[in-house]
């Protein structure tokens, strides 16, 4: 029996299990990160990762603030401008990447730039980025959900899932072939796309979740897999490194900020103390 | 009368009346004729920030955002920028963060789209406030790779490039300046879209260090800027650090922005504040949270603190003095060099800036 953790946790460490070994891996801030830094530290040692900003093979110390923040600027191997890596997803050498969502339909396709009406927006979300780029070329996309929703409809179609399902996607000749999200990752489970309809289901629900409550979230009939499994649980050797490397993940950032904030002034005095 | 022929499907979901608007930006023969009429001599260009602003950004400039958000991006002359009250701007970037607050004090009369906002710290909703308010009208949706597409395009000197980024996405149906078309080497049906090249009209970059004639050294990611730096009619380099010439020959490799694309040269030591300049000093992450979340919840709050923050001072040494001075330099230094790996101390523990909690720290 292992150590209780948090399903934001249990989210991080069962994303990480989607990076192969020998890979290349575009990441992002959040949960991508401290999932690519995991699966780097346990599973997939020869994984290389890299950041949109065209930074290749990374080697974080802890989680970035921003995708070319100064966490990226030493020990990497590569380093070139901000197309590059958009146009080696393009060419084939970017294996998966992994991307948030706002709103999701049950073919994976996303919206992250506005809620409601375009004109008359209920919110306006932070935009594409490079979600659209990414999602179009990478032969796998991980969606990852902390807070999003599944909606039946897209308020604003931002990045191609498969489409109306089937083979839409690879009909449209716009993608390439066999490329398109291959899970999508909540607090709550593991939902994959079936072979032949592209439709979600969900395939591994998170221990202690009840299936009705992740049923409530999806406004369509959710199909489930026959052979429905229990994500695992994690291990403590995967909980304390992300507890080490992103303790805002484990926590919460609430907690995380007041945890901290108690500590930290007396640490800072110390400093300063040290440096007079 | 619009010069070029825009993509009419995105000019109706857009709702532009006159797409003359859209044209400076992908108007190749006006750049070409702006980069003729440079100063193309090996001048010393060094000028004060405030006479570089006066003199290069002009009312109604397409003006590029630069960096990443808030690494190495010229805040500090963009505060200059604000302190002038330049007008009718249109903003491009990718992402196209700080185009926030020049649209706060009402400088922005368009936006080209495609990612605003802090990342780890969340959804900017004072911009989300001002688009819903008519404060600022959309005219071009993007992904960050068309809009890198369309800076290198007009680096590698073609009228645009055939990509396959953004098709089957809503973003095509909003952009007026992409066209669909057929791979003319296909025999099949395979669509491709036309990212032209992308002109503005003027970007300030801000580099680790630069010559007196305007060649400038970047570390770290160069993101849009070294195609951004090609392209722009216009161009300010700020710098950390002027060198001599010949410390950017021998000592530099890399991202060097040629020198005969700069208009302007300015010495501006932390003119990355309050954001991360890779190698020198570490974001102010209470800053931004501040910026955010207090800011986030109505303009009346964002006002008091760019008020207090843009207005309040004068310059990079008086915003600064109101971070903390001496202290936070000495600990923004110790950062970003423990983000690299290079200090013994790697602890970025702060007290974090919450709406229930102040410490009044920046560092």
């Amino acid at each position: 029996m292992s150590k209780p953790y948090t399903l934001d946790e249990l989210l991080a460490i069962t994303v990480a299990k989607e990076i192969h070994d020998y890979e290349n891996v575009v990441l992002g801030v959040g949960v991508p990160m401290t999932a690519g830094a995991l699966a780097k530290a346990l599973f997939a040692p020869h994984a290389t990762l890299m950041m949109e900003s065209g930074i290749v093979d990374i080697r974080p110390l802890l989680s970035l603030n921003n995708i070319a923040d100064a966490h990226s600027c030493r020990g990497f191997s590569y380093a070139t401008d901000l197309f590059s890596a958009f146009t080696m997803t393009y060419r084939g050498f970017v294996d998966v990447c992994f991307l948030g969502v706002g709103q999701v339909d049950k073919y994976g396709n996303l919206n992250t730039t506005v809620i409601g009406d375009y004109e008359k927006p209920t919110l306006r979300l932070p935009g594409s980025g490079g979600a659209a780029d990414f999602m179009s070329y990478a032969q796998r996309t991980v969606l990852t959900m902390r807070g999003g929703t599944f909606v039946n409809k897209l308020d604003y179609f931002t990045s191609p899932g498969y489409l109306d399902g089937g083979d839409s996607r690879d009909k449209t000749g716009l993608f390439p072939e066999g490329s398109g999200p291959s899970a999508l990752i909540s607090t709550k489970g593991v939902f994959r796309f079936d072979p032949e309809t592209k439709e979600m289901y969900l395939a591994q629900i998170f221990p202690g979740v009840r299936l009705e409550s992740i049923k409530k979230d999806v406004p369509w009939e959710l199909k489930v897999a026959a052979d429905l499994s229990a994500t695992p649980r994690p291990s403590d050797e995967e909980i304390n490194f992300i507890r080490d490397f992103a303790p805002e993940l484990s926590a919460g950032r609430e907690l995380a900020v007041e945890l901290r904030n108690a500590r930290i002034k007396e640490k800072a005095d110390q400093r300063f103390v040290k440096n007079a | 009368m619009a010069k070029y022929l825009y993509n009419e499907e995105a000019v109706a979901n857009l709702r532009l009346s006159d797409t003359s608007v859209l044209d400076r930006l992908v108007d190749f023969e006006s750049a070409r004729a702006a980069h003729l009429k440079k100063e193309h001599a090996k001048k010393d260009k060094r000028m004060s920030l405030a006479e570089a602003v006066a003199t290069y950004v002009q009312d109604g400039d397409i003006m590029t955002d630069a960096g990443f958000s808030y690494v190495r991006t010229p805040h500090q002359a963009f505060n200059e920028v604000i302190r002038q009250g330049k007008k009718n701007l249109q903003m491009i970037g990718a992402p196209n963060t700080n185009q926030s607050f020049f649209i706060s004090y009402g400088l922005v009369d368009y936006s080209h789209n495609s990612y605003t906002g802090a990342e780890m710290r969340g959804i900017d909703k004072s911009y989300d406030r001002a688009l819903k308010a008519g404060k600022v009208k959309i005219l071009s949706e993007w992904s960050h790779g068309g809009v890198a597409q369309g800076f290198k395009a007009a680096q590698l000197g073609t009228p645009g490039v055939c990509s396959k980024q953004m098709l089957g996405s809503d973003l095509v149906r909003y952009n007026p300046y992409l066209q669909v078309i057929q791979n003319p080497l296909k025999k099949d049906k395979d669509p491709v879209v036309f990212v032209p090249a992308l002109y503005p009209d003027v970007a300030i970059i801000h580099c680790h260090v630069a010559d007196k004639y305007g060649n400038g050294y970047i570390y770290g990611p160069a993101v849009n800027d070294l195609a951004v730096a090609a392209a722009t009619r216009k161009l300010i380099i700020t710098a950390e650090e002027i060198v001599p010439e010949n410390d950017i020959r021998y000592n530099r490799e890399g991202q060097i922005i040629p020198f005969f694309y700069a208009d302007a040269v300015v010495e501006l030591p932390f003119g990355a504040v309050p954001g991360n300049m890779p190698g020198c000093y570490y974001w102010s992450r209470q800053w931004w949270e501040k910026i955010m979340r207090f800011g986030g919840v109505s303009d009346e709050n964002m006002m008091i603190l760019l008020n207090e923050w843009i207005m309040g001072t004068k310059n990079q040494f008086e915003f600064v003095e109101k971070l903390g001075g001496a202290k936070w330099i000495a600990e923004a230094r110790r950062q970003t060099k423990a983000a690299e790996g290079d200090n013994e101390d790697i602890d970025f523990s702060y007290e974090e800036y919450t709406l229930k909690h102040d410490s009044g720290l920046y560092y």
